[in-house]
């Protein structure tokens, strides 16, 4: 017997070790950011004039750090140690495990450089540009070799419903990434989507709705359907319902994307689909909550002494809500109040705080004695860092449902002569104000239980016992070997995977074929203009800072929208948009027509300084704009990038780019000299971000 | 209108798609045990102290 066959009787705990303890660093980091990004929204001032950490780059680098490093670790850890021992064998290459988590972590640190330096493809939770793009593509690769491989070296024929989620988990986050991420450089950190307008927002959501359910939830059900059985000493309480759970669950969650898009320019069929999938969603949603819930039975009386039982009831509870309030809020008329406001960010919070957290809380409390072969050093500090993080979740979610359907109705509100009773859109934020401090508070309530159990891991891991073993695998009979009978679907992992991936393609393949040609949706009388090389550089700025973050892009056909911002946003106005900015949220106003409403001096002036303009403004200022020169070295290759995607440049466009750009700069910086502004501007990115904001609405117009 | 129908005739294939595997799961014996492979994921397998000691002097 030589060294390597003695090694495959351990299971690899190391690495277990490895992603658990790395996933309490990145949990400080992605909590921390969040904490300062809400304070921000609170108190504006708190960016210190820093433009790394304004909110419009600070906001993506907290939910890039929440899901892919804090999530992401704690996932990858629970798989490689429920997956060893579910398959009764050790990871498939010790080597590929390491380089899934040094790969995993360089991932991470790329995103932790470039997200605040402003490097940004502009989507949500699609940020990162195009090298880590595929930084991630290779690491995941590795990591689904090394998955399938344990697979299929397995010693238990039978495969578990943690390995099911587990295996539909690896497939669609890879073709989720893949299609989403498709872009074209132009420089070596910067790039444009090859989607555009409609089809990129429906491209968007697809993967970023499927994030949530490829990436924070199968996940973590499998981990539910391990760590609580496994917690409790129980079975699960229905297998059978983790059968219609598991199908259900992944067939139909893919279709859900478009409920991000309701009222907006996106075809009607495509609203209602989307609309329809996501109520149909609630049942296998909650199979999933009873199913974990009712693993308890018989066993209640337990929870009051067990910190870590209470953590996993809280974490159905919360997936419970959220996947109630999901589709609830994925009906229409709910989704005319509930959209764009604060309400989405408490839902979310509430899944992500709740669910995914308090999941990953339980799991480590419950991994780490067992790793380090001790026992945890304080059950009274979990206990009390539950209910602190209770609390926390508690105000948090309560402020923001509070302060989206306050701020939802304020917005709404038209009186009996037929005009908005609050027009100034300031007084609607300066009212939920308040409600943002509640939210840091309970974020800070949130930090501190968890800084209770950083230290009491830290306790624990320093009272290990012995020094540090893999676990020995007692039998060691390959059951897939032996095997005479006919196996079930559930003993043929190849076969299973490709109906699973199939599952997940069917809902794919029917959303987002059809608007590959999306001139079909697009009125012929129309002619889009696009953007000039002046304004497509002051778009990129707008994509760099992240404005999309706090302000929309598109007017639904309401009649609040239509009298505060104008006509409904159409198709065809942002159909060369690469990458769309429709947004999801507004902190701010809607800026789809903002063009030629103010003269470039009030947009000088509000950049600089927007309070100003508006003394209430939650705005930061963007003092730099007025600082750093134009960079047109590349705009020649920009344009010429846009127009193999299609964006109808002509040649002359392409090749007199430069040109172009600064002679439109020089009448931008001609005319604010006139009104008084004394600086030498004429070079500067606030010219050309004027000369984009004052061009959205202006094209695509009949 | 185009849109309709096309929707109609995938909800038709899906349906029927979803009928028949219901049956072929059922007819092939898919459902037969839903007993065993909850209880078995709660047993360890794994060597621990003298055990183990014992079972690596061998």
């Amino acid at each position: 017997m030589n060294n390597n066959d003695i090694k495959t009787n351990y299971y690899d705990d190391d690495i277990v070790r490895k992603f658990a303890m790395i996933t309490l660093v990145w949990a400080g980091v992605a909590f921390l950011v969040g904490l300062i990004a809400a304070l921000q929204l609170a108190f504006w001032p708190l960016n210190g004039g820093l433009e790394w950490i304004t909110f419009g780059r600070l906001r993506p680098l907290h939910t890039n750090a929440a899901i892919f490093a804090f999530a992401g670790n704690a996932i990858f850890g629970g798989m490689y140690h429920s997956t060893q021992r579910l398959l009764r064998t050790r990871l498939f290459s010790d080597t590929l495990s390491r380089i899934h988590f040094w790969g995993w972590q360089l991932v991470i640190l790329c995103a932790a450089i470039s997200l605040p330096l402003g490097f940004t493809q502009g989507k949500e939770y699609a940020e990162l540009e195009w090298p880590i793009d595929i930084l991630i593509t290779l690491v995941w690769v590795v990591f689904a070799i090394n998955f399938f491989g344990t697979l299929y070296k397995r010693r238990e024929k039978h495969m578990y419903v943690a390995i099911w989620f587990y295996i539909a988990t690896i497939l669609t986050v890879a073709v989720l990434h893949i299609v989403n991420s498709i872009a074209i450089p132009f420089s070596f950190m910067k790039s444009y989507t090859v989607w555009a307008g409609m089809q990129d927002a429906l491209v968007q959501w697809w993967y970023g709705h499927n994030a949530v359910a490829f990436f924070l939830t199968t996940p973590f059900l499998g981990l539910m359907y391990y760590y609580v059985p496994k917690i409790l000493n129980a079975p699960i309480y229905s297998y059978r319902l983790s059968i219609i759970h598991f199908w259900a669950l992944v067939f139909i969650y893919i279709w859900a994307g478009p409920h991000h898009l309701l009222y907006t320019s996106l075809p009607d069929w495509l609203q209602t689909l989307g609309m329809v999938f996501s109520v149909m969603l609630w049942a296998p949603s909650w199979g999933g909550m009873i199913n974990g819930l009712l693993t308890f039975k018989g066993r209640w009386h337990l929870v009051r002494s067990e910190p870590v039982w209470k953590f996993l009831i809280a974490a159905l509870t919360f997936y419970g809500m959220a996947t109630f309030e999901g589709p609830l809020l994925s009906i229409k008329s709910v989704s005319a109040l509930g959209h764009y406001t604060d309400w989405i960010v408490g839902h979310v919070h509430g899944g992500a705080l709740g669910w995914n957290g308090f999941m990953i809380f339980a799991m480590l409390y419950y991994l780490v004695p067992k790793l380090w072969n001790t026992e945890l050093y304080s059950k009274k500090l979990a206990e009390q860092h539950f209910w602190l993080g209770l609390v926390g979740i508690i105000l948090y979610y309560v402020s923001m449902v509070v302060a989206g359907v306050t701020q939802g109705l304020m917005w709404k509100a038209v009186d009996s002569n037929g005009l908005l009773v609050y027009p100034e859109f300031i007084e609607t934020v300066v009212r939920i104000i308040p409600l943002y401090w509640i939210r840091a508070l309970g974020g800070l309530l949130y930090i501190i239980g968890f800084v209770l159990m950083v230290y009491n891991i830290v306790k624990t891991v320093k009272s290990k016992k012995a020094p540090l073993t893999d676990t020995a695998i007692a039998n060691l009979v390959n059951e897939n070997v032996k095997d005479n009978q006919p196996r079930l679907l559930e003993g043929y992992a190849t076969v299973f995977s490709v109906l699973a991936l199939l599952a997940v393609l069917v809902g794919t393949v029917i959303e987002i074929y059809p608007t590959l040609n999306v001139h079909r949706y697009v009125n012929p009388e129309i002619t889009t203009q696009p953007f000039s090389a002046l304004e497509q550089e002051g778009r990129d700025l707008y994509v760099r800072e992240g404005c999309y973050l706090c302000h929309s892009q598109q007017i639904r056909p309401l009649v609040d929208e239509k009298l505060r911002y104008g006509d409904p946003s159409t198709i065809e106005e942002s159909i060369y948009d690469h990458p769309y900015q429709w947004g999801s949220k507004r902190t701010g106003p809607d800026l789809a027509r903002l063009g030629k409403k103010y003269p470039d001096m009030w947009h000088y002036r509000h950049m600089l300084d927007p309070r100003e303009i508006q003394p209430k403004s939650i705005m930061p200022a963007y003092d730099w704009l007025a600082k750093k020169n134009i960079d047109y070295s590349q705009i020649k290759k920009k344009l010429n990038v846009l127009k193999n995607l299609g964006v109808p440049y002509t040649d002359e466009q392409v090749q007199n780019a430069d040109v172009d750009a600064e002679a439109q700069a020089k009448v931008i910086s001609e005319g604010l000299k006139q009104k008084g502004v004394a600086e030498k501007i004429e070079n500067k990115e606030i010219i050309a971000m004027i000369a984009y904001l004052q061009a959205l609405g202006q094209k695509g117009k009949k | 209108m185009s849109t309709i129908l096309f929707m109609v005739a995938v909800a038709l294939i899906l349906s029927i798609t979803f009928v028949v595997s219901y049956l072929w799961a059922l007819s092939s014996g898919q459902f037969n045990d839903l007993d065993t492979p909850a209880l078995r994921i709660l047993k360890d397998d794994i060597l621990k102290g003298t055990e183990r000691k014992n079972h690596e002097q061998q």
